[in-house]
């Protein structure tokens, strides 16, 4: 019984982790190519679901296949947007104080934008990735089975792009010196705006991926924002397996503390080991050290 | 002959796998100008960095008079009278040449945040203080009509001038400079040769590193030539200059003894 | 100049006493006393940001603590508010300590992730242990101030008070801007290894200087729930905490006067610009940001010496000119 009751808990867990493993993905490589710490990062998860749901599905009625295209098409036009008329000005700002700022204004125009453009009310897409498989007395909801499946390909997308394609090599070139990259060619600048465009459709994925575990509303990605952070530090802070490592760590160890501490304060699991691993090891599970 | 200032026994430094020096022994004697020399990568600043702490031994240990300093956080090696200047400048770029200096003198300030916050009067006789000495080291090393200009403003000859200004606030009795002449124009270079000078007359001890021969064989009283963190010679610049060894790993042709007259006795 | 400058401290002293007298409107008198509590926060959060440059970015949590403390001994145990107060001001010194080390060891990114992680845990601790906090009921019923007798049982009373605190909070946090303290933590911002080689402990300062900003985060927590006589912990969360550093910006970072220019234009311009309906805060949020691009160094770069009101014109020309 008891270790049914594991079981299950690690395979929610595993879910909720892939979600934390793509959220410190997607700030990852936006700190990697820019070294700017992308504090809008949760209100593009939140646009990502509304374009998602509150546009595409909600208001144009659009068949939810049909909705992910156009959603991802719309965040990464979006994202190169956000790349070109704010990221790359405060890249050149003279103290990261003022970037850090910068990006969390951004997020707050992103909230009031989603506000003004689909209202306030929460709501939800019925039926979106609703319903359970079973697997003999495991329950496990067709959205966790979704999420793990999605996750799992951009992942290996995410590393097969990096490590094969001239795009991805331009890009990892930019992430570790970006005088010697404009000096072999590469257009910095573009390049960035490409990996927030890259960084934008991961949120949108994210956005759309989390609808079905709560509902949406303004605030749907503040938690897992903040999470993500903490599973980047956990994992190993600006190393994209580390990321992935900290955000499964996190999501299963989170629901396995429920069987010791009160389920209230499962939320604390993540910043408590943000903080524990800051101080402790820094260098994050895997020993990776920038 | 008398005690030494400074004395290194036996110091290494590895950075996991590669040696950067290795079991370095030396002294540097009272009164005294020291140079360290030796081609890039020898490992000289890794030994400032030792001797200043901010980088911990691996090996050894360092003695600054009877004080045993190796193992000590950078301040507190500082606040026994070891002044520094960097290779790459650190200056405090959003403040003025002044603000700069007082800074260099801020630990020797005794005011505390909690007397501050009651007594409405004690810190500004301290910062007149302050002031007064701050005045006196613009003096000397000439830069007192730039006292108010933003240092990131000025010129890279002055900015190095700051950073030594900065480092005589705290009146040191050994000062360590890294690359003085390095990046200065041959008339820079002649002004700052003098105010170093100068300030060794003062009583003030000068350990050096520095890659500019002229000066170094002009001005050193002693000399130790590191390669590969190895301590390869050391002498006076008479006998540095004649070393076959220092010759062939670093000095080259242009120092052969035939072109020069003996330098100055160490 | 000098004259010139204290007619005008005299001119808005004066306007900023009688202008809540002669507008008797209770919703006004809160917004300009939720005002001065958000300079008080936003001063204390200048110390180790604007000036030390530690990126701290779990103010909420820290106003949160402050203002738990005050209401939760004043409603559960009865005490006087100025006890609340001082106990606040214990809670900020120790939060300093507790906050400052971890900045000992931790630089950048890493910094601001530990203070939102502490931020989060406060936030997550007020709501769920309901059987101290209430939960998200929150305390209800804090006690208004009494001052010698005399209670402050309206927000324009409290006001008063609170305009002479934060008098005497401002004057005080002037004269650390400017003293050995200003110049020393500028330094820290600037370069810390030079700062370490002139022999000066740098643990001691961060820790004093990230003690400033808890002492007045949490003063400010406590003036808050007085104020307010009700807290909640959704109040406090990490867009609290940003609004905060985005008053820091505004005003212009390091300076006292831009603190109290930020905090002012970020608590009082949204009110302004609710005459454009209900999207004033999006219209509000990208005048900050352009802010946020076009004028860094905030609105007291506009007054500064050297460069008037045409710096905004000149950083641009530098920067098209120059190196980055």
């Amino acid at each position: 019984m008891t270790a049914e009751i594991i079981v299950q808990l690690i395979v929610s867990g595993l879910a909720l982790g892939f979600i934390y493993a793509l959220v410190s993905i997607e700030y990852t490589i936006i700190f990697n190519a820019t070294g700017l710490l992308n504090f809008s990062h949760d209100k593009l998860i939140m646009l990502g679901a509304y374009v998602f749901a509150g546009q595409f599905v909600v208001r144009m009625g659009a068949a939810p296949a049909v909705a992910v295209i156009a959603t991802v098409a719309t965040m990464f036009l979006f994202g190169v947007l956000v790349a070109t008329g704010i990221f790359n000005p405060l890249r050149n700002m003279a103290s990261p104080v003022f970037a850090v700022i910068g990006t969390v204004i951004l997020g707050r125009i992103l909230t009031e934008s989603a506000r003004v453009i689909w209202g306030a009310t929460p709501f939800t897409v019925p039926g979106f990735l609703k319903g359970i498989v079973k697997v003999g007395n495991i329950v496990i909801p067709k959205a966790n089975i979704a999420i793990i499946l999605v996750s799992a390909i951009i992942v290996t997308a995410l590393q097969v792009f990096f490590k094969t394609t001239k795009m991805g090599k331009a890009m990892r070139c930019v992430q570790q010196n970006k005088t010697a990259a404009t000096l072999m060619g590469i257009n910095v600048t573009a390049n960035i705006n490409l990996t927030i465009a890259l960084s934008a459709v991961i949120c949108s994925a994210i956005g759309i991926m989390v609808i079905p575990l709560f509902t949406i509303d303004l605030t749907i990605a503040n938690m897992i924002g903040l999470k993500g952070f903490a599973a980047g530090v956990i994992g190993g802070f600006g190393y994209l397996p580390g990321a992935i490592a900290g955000g499964i760590f996190i999501g299963i160890l989170e629901n396995l503390s429920t069987l010791i501490i009160p389920t209230l304060y499962k939320d604390c699991v993540a910043f408590v080991l943000l903080i524990v691993f800051l101080l402790v090891k820094p260098s994050g599970l895997l020993g990776h050290r920038r | 002959m008398m005690e030494p200032v400074l004395k290194l026994e036996h110091v290494t430094k590895r950075f996991s796998g590669l040696v950067a020096v290795n079991d370095l022994s030396l002294e540097m004697p009272k009164n005294c100008i020291h140079s360290l020399i030796g081609p890039n990568g020898s490992g000289k600043t890794t030994t400032v960095n030792m001797i200043t702490g901010v980088l911990p031994v691996s090996d050894g240990t360092i003695f600054y008079g009877d004080t045993q300093i190796s193992g000590k956080p950078v301040f507190q090696i500082a606040r026994l009278g070891i002044g520094r200047t960097f290779q790459n400048l650190k200056l405090f770029s959003s403040m003025s040449v002044l603000e700069n200096l007082m800074i260099g003198a801020h630990q020797m300030t005794r005011i505390g945040l909690i007397q501050f916050l009651v007594d409405l009067r004690g810190e500004k006789r301290e910062e007149k203080l302050l002031i007064e000495r701050a005045e006196e080291v613009l003096e000397e090393i000439g830069m007192a009509d730039l006292r108010h200009e933003k240092v990131k403003n000025l010129a890279y000859g002055k900015q190095k001038m700051t950073e030594l200004g900065r480092a005589l606030m705290m009146k040191p009795d050994l000062l360590i400079l890294d690359e003085p002449a390095a990046g200065l124009n041959p008339s820079e270079r002649r002004e700052f040769v003098d105010i170093l000078l100068k300030t060794h007359e003062k009583g003030i001890d000068l350990f050096l590193i520095e890659h500019n021969m002229d000066v170094v064989m002009n001005i050193s009283t002693k000399i130790t030539v590191l390669n590969f963190g190895a301590k390869i010679a050391e002498g006076n610049p008479y006998e540095i200059q004649n070393n076959d060894e220092v010759i062939r790993a670093y000095l080259g042709d242009k120092y052969k003894p035939v072109d020069l007259p003996p330098a100055v006795e160490g | 100049m000098k004259i010139v400058k204290r007619v005008l401290l005299a001119v808005l002293l004066a306007v900023l006493i009688v202008f809540p007298m002669s507008y008797d409107n209770a919703y006004v008198h809160i917004l300009l006393s939720q005002t001065l509590v958000n300079i008080v926060i936003v001063m204390g959060l200048n110390f180790i940001t604007g000036l030390t440059g530690q990126m701290n970015l779990g103010t909420a949590g820290i106003m949160a603590l402050g203002a738990y403390i005050a209401a939760l001994t004043s409603t559960r145990l009865g005490t006087s508010p100025w006890i609340g107060f001082l106990l606040a001001i214990v809670m900020g010194v120790a939060i300093g300590w507790v906050l400052g080390y971890p900045s000992l060891r931790l630089k950048g990114v890493y910094l601001s992730l530990t203070t939102i992680g502490f931020s989060e845990i406060v936030r997550l601790v007020l709501t769920n242990w309901v059987e101290l906090t209430g939960g998200t009921m929150g305390v209800q019923g804090v006690p208004h101030i009494n001052l010698f007798g005399y209670v402050l049982d309206t927000s324009r009373k409290v006001y008063y008070l609170y305009l002479v605190v934060v008098i005497l909070l401002a004057f005080t946090a002037w004269r650390i801007v400017h003293s050995k303290w200003g110049r020393v933590f500028k330094a820290i911002r600037d370069n810390v290894e030079a700062v370490e080689a002139c022999g000066i402990d740098i643990a001691k300062l961060k820790i004093q200087a990230f003690t400033l900003a808890t002492v007045f985060g949490c003063l400010g927590g406590a003036m808050y729930a007085y104020l307010m006589g009700y807290i909640n912990p959704t109040t406090f969360t990490t867009d609290l905490s940003a609004n905060y550093l985005i008053m820091m910006m505004l005003g212009g970072i390091g300076s006292v006067v831009g603190n109290i220019l930020g905090a002012t234009m970020i608590t009082l311009l949204p009110e302004m610009l609710r005459f454009l309906g209900t999207n004033y805060w999006l219209y509000f949020s990208i005048i900050a940001l352009l802010f946020a691009i076009f004028l860094p160094n905030g609105l007291v770069s506009l007054f500064t010496k050297e460069n008037r009101l045409g710096m905004f014109w000149m950083a641009k020309k530098e920067k098209t000119g120059g190196r980055r």
